[in-house]
């Protein structure tokens, strides 16, 4: 007989670490651990449901890399009920994790290509995951550009590795803010412009678009003008997922589940689908 | 009835109204399908008759800045809509309004539980239903019990359908003041049962004018109001709070009652809303489109005893 | 098949669980067999309307997550063609991978009696599908002969084991002539409606005006979803008690506002008409492109439950008409 597994069933899972990411305290990071067993094997791209008993649960990209052990990292933003809970717990409290959920980035397709990766503000989470395990596996990928947009410098994630990655020659990492700001001597402009002005090749290409869904409607059109097309062009949708394993029926779009048939999806699949979003 | 239908048809023609409003029949007598169209043609097939459930005054939200809407209100209709008129929702000139002589309103699922068969073709005559050729069933029988105790509304239609109002046997709320001399246990004990049927499929909300709230709180999570299940308190606390929201805006139309599924006899509440209004406090809800809404001003005489 | 008398028929079924029978409202431990079919769907015998999945103990900081496992032995009696049809359904929904352990758990101990139709009403297009009145469906499936005898026989191997198959009389040949007859009769009277869609046009037919115009007078209530037999769509809520927290399931609506709403504030179907187009693409586009079959079974339930006289076969027609290239 097949092992009895409850898909429902939170792994209680220990907060080893907690850290703001932004002054504004909007943003917080959460390494996690479950203390019962593995961190679990996963794909850059998946997800988790993280719970705390009352407050329910929410979907959140998991911000390590697979090649990352020790621990699942998540951003979280707080916006709701139990986001807001979250941001109250500190290193050494309990939280419930299912997963790792959802399909995650393809990878296999990936390799031997360029890789363009493009992020707006809180949404890098996962993109962080893809960049980690690329640039730990240097050899598969082919050249390694990354545009990481965000309204203020203080609302970028992850601002010491970004830092370190900003020195190494094997990945372009070039930041933007939307407006000038003082101190900031680095590029200002909207992403979609300043994508524009990289002009990435689309040879041998696959572009990563993460971010608000306005920025998203904005840099696709500049992703098919430098010659990108849908089928190489893939998003994160991580909305209205409720169970995480294509049961609830919440997150549908046309006959897709977010949250098992995704999140990652190409623009090409999603043209197929019903406009829905 | 033809003589509005070829006005409608003018106007639509004309382009002096975007669309048209109302019932049409549907695969069910006992009830007629809501219908809208912007073409001319359309119009004979519109029909009024007893059958008629929701309020239409409900779908005027879905056409907001689209232009004029004709629609068919009977009075206590009329008066919600004047009550969203008041309450900055609806402009009155964006809604043609055709007046419907009123006969009052069958709940559909009442009829059914009364004659206890397939409903396949249902005839007016006089004070009666005739079902399937066969099955006589009073109309008041069948009716919520607002339409017993509705109220007048001051006529501001564009155009009227001609014939008599013929409300069914208008009477006081004697209803109510019976039920006001109940003791609480017993009124309780009315509750639970009449309550207890309820799914929460929040047919007596979406049928509502009144119910225009983008998120209504019992869909709110934080604060939690009220629990998702079935349990009588969170069955009864949405109801409550409902009633309460209601307060001096409800026409008692009875459209919730019509479209309750479980027969649940929603119109006890409404009219207890009415009949305080008027008792304490001489208010009519909606009795015209200029009043004040009646949680929206204050009267150095209004009754205050009811604050113990 | 065999001849039992409905008394010991019932009776024998009660010794495998507690018996529920159709009743007009629903399916009930007491009232009488109903000669018509229930205004509600047995789907709750596997998706409750509200489900406690997990318990989780508060001990200090500290949590225990206890899980629930439904054990009560039931037997639903009388389930119609339509109300097996709708659970294969949503069973190819819950139990594919990953499994639903509460949904598999309420299966094996539930022991579905089914009844073939002779109850065709003007809601009823069952025959539009791949089925119909006497499809035999569920562990066993039974005729009902007259008010006092059925005739029946065991379809899963749940079902032979139920009852001591052989201690019964086998049915003779004129019992089943009639039975043969009847459901004949049954189908006779159903309205078939031709859906011969092309789901890849999926996207089309969501953008078209024709649809918005098909679902205009739904109300966005969820009645029609709480009676469908094929609705599964499910919200999971934490219901705070003293010392504990409950991790509830409970029905959902596509219906309701809140059901598409995200985080964010955004809501794709804020609009009314948008939830009620996006229910009928369910069941006639994307549940045929996920599982091969429609995800309508044409009991009628929503056409007669729908406060605003909406009909969803209207709905079919007009959809045929726009696939056909005809205007409605």
């Amino acid at each position: 007989m097949a092992e009895y597994i409850n898909p429902y069933y939170p792994q209680k899972s220990k907060i080893l670490n907690t850290y703001f990411e932004s002054q504004d305290r909007s943003l917080k990071t959460f390494d996690i651990k479950p203390i019962e067993s593995k961190v679990p094997e996963f794909i850059p791209g998946q997800f988790c449901e993280v719970s705390i008993g009352g407050y329910g649960e929410s979907p959140f990209g998991i911000a390590t890399s697979p090649t990352e052990k020790d621990f699942l990292r998540f951003t979280v933003n707080k916006a709701g009920f139990l986001t807001s809970k979250l941001h109250e717990l500190s290193k050494g409290s309990y939280v419930g994790i299912r997963g790792p959920l959802g399909n995650g980035y393809p990878l296999d397709r990936f390799k031997g290509n360029n890789i363009v990766i493009v992020g707006g503000g809180f949404a890098f989470t996962t993109l962080r995951s893809l960049l980690v395990f690329m640039l730990h596996n240097r050899n598969d990928f082919k050249d390694i550009t990354v545009l990481y947009g965000a309204r203020t410098p203080d609302l970028f994630l992850y601002k010491d590795e970004l830092k370190e990655w900003e020195k190494r020659d094997d990945v372009d990492l070039v930041l933007t803010i939307d407006k000038p700001y003082e101190g900031w001597n680095k590029k200002v402009g909207l992403v979609p412009p300043v994508l524009e002005e990289m002009s990435p090749s689309p040879v041998e290409s696959y572009a990563v678009v993460c971010g608000p869904p306005i920025m998203i409607k904005f840099t696709l059109p500049v992703l098919f003008k430098l010659g990108f097309k849908p089928d190489r062009i893939y998003t994160s949708l991580e909305k209205r997922m409720k169970c995480g394993i294509g049961k609830c029926g919440r997150c549908n779009v046309g006959h897709k589940y977010i949250c098992k048939d995704g999140p990652v999806f190409s623009f090409e699949e999603l043209n197929k689908l019903p406009e829905d979003l | 009835m033809e003589k509005v239908k070829e006005e409608l048809k003018r106007l639509l023609q004309e382009g002096e109204i975007k669309g048209v409003l109302g019932f049409v029949p549907s695969s069910s007598p006992q009830k007629n399908r809501v219908f809208y169209t912007e073409n001319p043609d359309d119009v004979s097939r519109f029909t009024v008759s007893l059958f008629n459930t929701p309020n239409l005054t409900t779908y005027l939200f879905r056409f907001k800045d689209k232009g004029k809407i004709a629609l068919f209100l009977r009075p206590c209709e009329q008066r919600a809509l004047n009550v969203l008129i008041s309450e900055g929702k609806i402009k009155r000139e964006d809604v043609f309004v055709i007046g419907v002589p009123c006969q009052g309103a069958v709940d559909p699922f009442r009829l059914e539980e009364q004659v206890d068969a397939e409903i396949n073709s249902v005839e007016v005559k006089d004070d009666k239903i005739l079902v399937n050729n066969a099955i006589s069933v009073y109309i008041k029988e069948v009716m919520p019990y607002s339409c017993r105790v509705c109220e007048d509304v001051e006529e501001d239609v564009d155009i009227k359908i001609d014939g008599e109002d013929k409300r069914p046997s208008h009477e006081e709320y004697s209803k109510i003041e019976d039920f006001d001399k109940k003791t609480p246990s017993e009124k309780w004990a009315f509750f639970k049962e009449t309550f207890e049927r309820c799914t929460r499929c929040y047919a007596c909300r979406e049928v509502c004018p009144m119910c225009y709230c983008e998120q209504c709180f019992v869909d709110s999570y934080d604060p939690l109001w009220v629990e998702p299940g079935l349990s009588l308190q969170d069955i009864m606390s949405y109801h409550l709070i409902k009633m309460y929201h209601m307060a001096g805006r409800c026409t008692n139309c009875g459209a919730c009652e019509r479209a309750c599924p479980e027969n649940i006899p929603l119109s006890l509440l409404t009219s207890m809303l009415a009949h305080r209004l008027k008792r304490d406090f001489g208010y009519i809800s909606g009795k015209n489109g200029t009043q004040k809404v009646f949680l929206g001003e204050y009267h150095y005489e209004d009754k205050g005893d009811f604050i113990k | 098949m065999k001849k039992i008398k409905l008394k010991d028929f019932k009776k024998a079924l009660s010794k495998w669980g507690e018996v529920y029978i159709r009743t007009r409202d629903g399916f009930l431990k007491e009232g009488r067999l109903s000669s018509k079919k229930s205004k509600k769907s047995p789907k709750e015998f596997l998706l409750p309307r509200e489900e406690v999945l997990l318990a989780i103990h508060k001990k200090g900081a500290d949590t225990e997550v206890l899980e629930a496992h439904p054990s009560k032995k039931k037997v639903v009696m009388g389930a119609l063609p339509c109300d097996m049809k709708g659970l294969e359904l949503t069973t190819k929904n819950f139990l594919n991978s990953p499994e639903d352990p509460y949904y598999k758990k309420r299966v094996e101990n539930t022991l579905f009696v089914s009844e073939m139709c002779q109850y065709p009403s003007s809601s009823c297009f069952c025959t539009s599908f791949d089925y119909g009145p006497s499809s035999k469906m569920g562990d066993i499936t039974y005729f009902r002969l007259n008010d006092d005898n059925v005739l029946c026989e065991p379809i899963s191997e749940k079902g032979k084991k139920a009852l001591l198959w052989e201690q019964y009389p086998d049915a003779g040949e004129k019992d089943l002539e009639i039975m043969e007859k009847m459901l004949r009769e049954t189908a006779k009277r159903l309205q078939k409606l031709n859906i011969s869609y092309d789901f890849s046009r999926a996207r089309e037919v969501y953008a078209s005006s024709e649809l918005k115009d098909a679902v205009f007078s739904c109300l966005n209530c969820g009645a029609c979803t709480y009676v469908c037999p094929t609705c599964y769509c499910f919200d999971i809520r934490d219901i705070e008690r003293k010392d504990f927290v409950l991790r509830e399931r409970v029905w959902d609506s596509c219906m309701f506002f809140v059901y598409s709403l995200e985080a964010s504030g955004h809501n794709p179907r804020k609009n009314r008409s948008k939830r009620a187009e996006n229910r009928f693409m369910h069941k006639f586009f994307y549940q045929p492109l996920q599982y091969k079959e429609f995800g309508c079974t044409g009991c009628g339930r929503c056409v007669d439950v729908c406060p605003a006289g909406y009909d969803i076969r209207e709905t079919i027609r007009s959809i045929q008409s726009f696939m056909e290239g005809k205007n409605g």
